[in-house]
């Protein structure tokens, strides 16, 4: 078997070389499996994996689709363009992309396209490495599945743990956990896994890479696997990975997005050196009038400062809207939706919230301080490729932190440049 | 009689407890019979008199209240032909003093009385100097159990990503922490951090070092944090399987940074059942705090990586990981190095430096580019180093390799056939081996042909 599976890795990178040249951010790969020749007709199926650029194409049902839009989706990411429609054919599907690029919703709507709703039993089970992690994915699921009654659970322990287990006894169509937890709400017989057909294995990587392998396989062993489609995501493929799929998975179709969703490339970096704190303010408000050419962002390390920023500004008439980690997620989801519509312009936020803010349309960003764990840099300025928008960020930098932004420029070998005075043209 | 009729009806209508047709029939006789206080002469007299006086008003009479008898409303005698409104409202017309009505100011003094008193801030008769003796003041609720949880989640969840623990101490400031809870923060810290990677938790560990320090907690609160998280064990290490041994890292590494006393491992493990998990958890602190220079080494109990060590320290770490590769072989080892430092996007640096060590090592050891190309490949296949990553590590060679060539005379060479073998096992593409520059040679065509370039 394991062989089997090592014949067909070669298959992947030949695509990844084809996606490095044409610049193509993804492609497909059929795995053979040599040994079910008599389902030639499967092959068949899988061998054609079409990407579909809208979401309106994949033949959803319109509740879901509501759902969809009313998340704030528009078009389907690359991993969703390809991975969407075989998982909501109940293929098993490898889908391997880097975090951040949408693997979650692609499950979600197909676990979503693919659930009984009238059926009050567990029918897809989701594993996620942290807690943290499976109430994220919890949210999506109640957010895109709004419009058809889903129901959906996280399993978190502490001192939830009897109202855990009075709601999976009511009946939840889709339950989410850590593989820990979930096996031992298996083993309380709390969780019936008899109607289980769909098994997600999300961030596998990262769930072994935390020391899950035996739960994870003790899950395994208690599904029925005589209907079980098995969905694995991925950003990596150690071996330990691998060694999951080729153990749970049947004649498994391997999406791969090799290239990065997030990109320094195309983007315009400059800093300006205000020297001490208290000047940076001046500094923002001098270029306020470019900021609103279109639509920036501002980055600040911390809350209070985004409050006392938001403050500031407002008291100098300035109109600037601003989010931080500390806020409910409705005001957040307004304050976001007022700025994708453009009715708000300038965004002042944290790091925190930084990966979610992905709006097309934002040309500038704003480092009011500098990131102080560098790979957040690139979520702060980032943007895929694939939109191939141009951008610019701004950083600002005082005396102290110009060794900061040498290491930053080290660290992702990139340039930044002092700012020029027209870099309103630039925008 | 004829006139009486609909003014009681009138009445009835107002106070709404009957309906009209009702108070037709029954309203009349009750009221008569019930005529107890004026009488008939009475009610004569007062008649002749109003009606005289045209008197248009008067106010809702006090002494005799409308009665209800089985639901109905019965109205004196006295006031049975009055054609005042029985509402106790009146026609809205000022009153004598100057209250009441449309366009007065109301009865004068009353306001002014009241506005002298007035506490609230927005009137803008609002004086503050009157409020001398009553001091405002904000109260923020006591902060409890889930609630106190739910406000501290976001704080360290934010530490994480800025790490600077002093705006953690004064956002904790400003919350009203129950004093018998006030544990509660450093229990949210750490079983947070136990979610998150080796980095998270070193800041983790500095987070309740410097709180201590900062006198924002106590050793009594730490050490009830601690008690609560061993307690806790066995539900942390479902979603948490490395949590034991964690837990035991976060607890030496306590001992050593002198905010926990020594004697906590001993204390703890007398008292709880040998078979409870937290014996694992204080084992494994003991053995990190008995070890020879156990102290100085758990400065480093989180390893040394992510996102904010400085470049030249993730720089010598990589290094290092690639020494030991090229001496142990094992590929495994190496990809959980990288994983471990924990900057996916700093990844072209291993790219960079394992090309430089082929450059500089190929004509002394041999094996080393066909090592290397397999560490590559299957760093790349496993997606740790990404496409992106990839290209940038050889393309800072490309760059530097006029400077490399000064002291590795050989270099074009040997990265051609580097290159070879990358491209062979699929790690680069046909693009980026296109771009491997080559040494422009100058080789003349002969001698004496007036130094002709040979084609």
């Amino acid at each position: 078997m394991s062989n089997e599976y090592e014949d067909s890795i070669p298959g992947p990178q030949k695509t990844s070389e084809g996606s490095g040249n044409a610049g193509e951010s993804a492609k497909e790969n059929k795995e053979q499996e040599p040994y079910i020749g008599d389902q030639a007709a499967e092959i068949e199926n899988v061998s054609q994996v079409d990407s579909f650029v809208s979401f309106d194409d994949m033949n959803l049902p319109d509740p879901l689709l509501r759902g969809i839009y009313a998340y704030g989706f528009e078009k389907p990411s690359a991993i969703q363009q390809l991975a969407i429609v075989p998982c909501c054919h109940g293929k098993d599907v490898i889908a391997q992309a880097q975090s951040g690029t949408g693997k979650t919703a692609t499950f979600a709507i197909s676990i979503l396209h693919q659930i009984d709703t009238s059926k009050k039993e567990c029918q897809a089970l989701v594993l996620a490495p942290t807690r943290e992690l499976a109430t994220q994915i919890q949210k999506v699921f109640l957010a895109l599945g709004d419009y058809m009654n889903a129901e959906c659970m996280a399993c978190i322990g502490g001192t939830n743990v009897q109202s855990n287990i009075a709601k999976l006894a009511a009946g939840m169509h889709i339950v989410v956990g850590t593989p820990g937890r979930v096996f031992d709400m298996i083993g309380r017989k709390a969780l019936n896994t008899e109607y289980i057909k769909i098994f997600v294995l999300d961030e596998a990587d990262e769930m072994l890479s935390r020391g899950f392998k035996d739960q994870i396989y003790d899950v395994f062993r208690q599904l029925n696997h005589d209907v079980l489609q098995v969905v694995l995501l991925s950003a990596t493929m150690p071996p330990d990975v691998l060694d999951v799929t080729t153990k749970f998975m049947v004649n498994p179709i391997r999406i791969l997005v090799k290239k990065e969703e997030l990109s320094l490339e195309g983007i315009k970096q400059f800093y300006v050196n205000v020297e001490k704190e208290e000047w940076k303010f001046d500094t923002l408000c001098d270029l306020y009038e470019t900021l609103t050419i279109t639509q920036a962002v501002i980055f600040c390390n911390t809350r209070r400062k985004v409050m006392w920023l938001h403050e500031s500004m407002t008291k100098r008439d300035f109109t600037v809207s601003s989010m931080h980690g500390d806020m409910e997620q409705k005001d957040r989801d307004i304050i976001m939706k007022e700025f994708r519509s453009g009715s708000s312009r300038v965004l002042i936020t944290t790091d925190l919230l930084a990966r979610g803010i992905d709006v097309q349309q934002i040309s500038l960003v704003i480092n009011y301080d500098l990131p102080s764990n560098r790979e957040n840099y690139i979520h702060r300025i980032g943007r895929g490729g694939r939109f191939g928008r141009k951008g610019v960020a701004i950083n600002f930098v005082t005396q102290e932190d110009i060794r900061a932004l040498k290491e930053l420029t080290e660290f992702y070998n990139t340039e930044i440049a002092e700012m020029p005075m027209n870099v309103a043209d630039l925008i | 009689m004829e006139v009486d009729a609909p003014q009681v009806v009138d009445f009835v209508e107002q106070n709404g407890d009957v309906s009209s047709d009702e108070a037709d029939g029954n309203n009349n006789p009750s009221a008569e019979g019930d005529g107890v206080n004026g009488g008939p002469i009475s009610a004569l007299e007062g008649r002749i008199t109003r009606k005289a006086k045209r008197r248009l008003r008067k106010s809702p009479s006090k002494e005799n209240p409308p009665v209800l008898i089985n639901g109905l409303v019965t109205v004196p005698q006295k006031e049975k032909n009055l054609r005042k409104s029985r509402s106790g409202r009146g026609r809205g017309l000022p009153k004598k003093g100057g209250a009441g009505g449309k366009g007065t100011w109301g009865t004068p003094g009353l306001y002014e009385e009241n506005d002298a008193n007035c506490q609230d801030v927005n009137d803008p008769n609002y004086d503050s100097d009157i409020q001398a003796e009553i001091a405002m003041k904000t109260i923020t609720p006591k902060l409890k159990g889930e609630e106190l949880q739910e406000m501290v989640e976001p704080i360290i969840q934010e530490y994480f990503e800025h790490g600077d623990s002093d705006e953690v101490a004064a956002c904790l400031s400003q919350l009203n922490i129950d004093d018998t809870d006030r544990h509660e923060v450093a229990t949210v810290a750490v079983s947070l951090a136990m979610e998150k990677k080796d980095p998270e938790k070193e800041m983790t560990s500095v987070l309740l070092s410097d709180l201590y320090g900062l006198k924002v907690m106590t050793e009594i609160e730490l050490e009830a944090a601690f008690q609560m998280l061993l307690n806790d064990l066995p539900d942390l290490s479902l979603d948490t399987p490395e949590a034991p041994s964690a837990l035991g890292k976060f607890i030496a590494r306590a001992i050593a940074d002198d905010c926990l006393a020594p004697r906590f491992v001993q204390k703890w493990k007398e008292d709880v059942h040998e078979d409870h998990m937290s014996h694992q958890a204080l084992d494994g602190a003991n053995l990190l705090l008995n070890m020879k220079h156990g102290m100085l080494k758990l400065d480093n109990v989180w390893g040394v990586g992510g996102g904010r060590r400085p470049v030249k320290v993730l720089i010598k770490k990589i290094l290092l990981l690639l020494k030991e590769y090229l001496s142990s072989g094992d590929i495994q080892e190496a990809i959980h190095c990288l994983q471990d430092l924990d900057v996916p996007h700093f990844h072209h640096e291993l790219v960079y430096e394992a090309i430089y060590m082929v450059l500089e090592q190929y004509e002394t050891v041999e094996r080393v580019a066909s090592i290397m190309a397999q560490l590559l490949k299957s760093l790349f296949d496993s997606n740790i180093i990404t496409i992106d990553q990839m290209k940038t590590g050889f393309r800072r060679i490309f760059t530097a390799l006029p400077d490399i060539v000064i002291d590795v005379p050989h270099a074009f060479a040997i990265l051609e056939r580097f290159a070879d073998i990358c491209r062979q096992q699929g790690v680069i593409s046909a693009q980026l081996k296109a771009e491997v520059p080559t040494r422009v040679r100058k080789r003349f065509v002969s001698e004496g042909d007036g130094g002709r370039l040979k084609d």
